[in-house]
């Protein structure tokens, strides 16, 4: 399906209340890409978190985007309001907090696409993949709680994002398929993007360790004749 | 996170909701249902906490 362009002279806010009059452009959600924060403290372990906003996703509930705008309905063009997903796992931004998981949730509503990800009225979390520093009870109880597969991955989903940013083909199976097919992608996959997660962090660690000489080197100033 | 400069507006409406029904279980992947060796298993109170959540 061609959807038609967006017209920059119709991008005032108000334009956005007709949005949903009329037959739907497309009869599925958009999948793509997100993170969120699991709760770290015993009552909130099976809570997915928005990572900025700091929200509750409602389990078994469409997440329903708000702004504090009155001129426009969610989400707005020039404005930053709606929820967030990225084509690309491997742009998706990431907090300090090592409870965070990758996910590819499900987009529908109002939807405005950009050059790299969409903002949307309406979402629900499609899978989750998490990472091993979350137990099996949790991800079990998570599972049973959202209602959606729980995976997990030896890899830290911040790793994961970018190692599937660098495979695209295996991305978007993960990102189109369910169940017992995205299991067997993992486990067939698992030990690949293992190794070459640890081949990156061993990377990563080499250069760690050579940047203080570096730093001396263009610390150095020629003395002053 | 950004997603770059607006190229279009639309509106999807899925046939059948992305939302799973109360009452509807999710096939849990085998792992989940096996004891977790790299991961220290929760303290009880923790796992009746989840329990209860």
């Amino acid at each position: 399906m061609t959807l038609p362009p967006l017209d920059p002279a119709d991008r005032d806010g108000a334009e956005d209340l007709l949005a949903l009059e009329g037959a739907p452009d497309l009869p599925e959600p958009v999948l793509a890409w997100r993170t969120w924060r699991v709760g770290r403290r015993a009552q909130r372990r099976t809570e997915l978190i928005a990572p900025l906003a700091g929200v509750l996703w409602p389990p078994r509930q469409p997440m329903v985007a708000t702004c504090a705008s009155p001129n426009h309905v969610p989400p707005g063009d020039r404005c930053r309001c709606g929820l967030y997903a990225a084509a690309d796992p491997g742009t998706l931004d990431w907090g300090p907090s090592d409870h965070e998981v990758l996910g590819v949730v499900a987009l529908w509503g109002r939807i405005v696409e950009g050059a790299r990800g969409w903002r949307a009225s309406h979402a629900y979390p499609r899978l989750l993949l998490t990472g091993p520093g979350i137990a099996g009870e949790q991800r079990a109880a998570l599972a049973r709680r959202y209602g959606v597969p729980v995976h997990r991955s030896e890899v830290p989903p911040k790793g994961l994002a970018l190692l599937l940013s660098d495979d695209p083909v295996h991305a978007e199976v993960l990102r189109r398929s369910a169940g017992a097919e995205v299991e067997a992608l993992l486990a067939a996959q698992m030990p690949d993007w293992t190794r070459r997660w640890e081949a990156r962090a061993a990377r990563a660690a080499s250069d760690v360790a050579r940047r203080p000489v570096l730093a001396g080197f263009w610390g150095w100033r020629r003395p002053a004749r | 996170m950004d997603i770059g400069p607006v190229r279009r507006r639309f509106t999807a409406e899925p046939i059948s909701s992305p939302v799973p029904a109360a009452q509807e279980r999710v096939p849990e992947p085998p792992a989940l249902e096996q004891p977790d060796e790299r991961t220290p298993a929760l303290p009880t109170h923790e796992i009746d906490a989840v329990a209860r959540a």
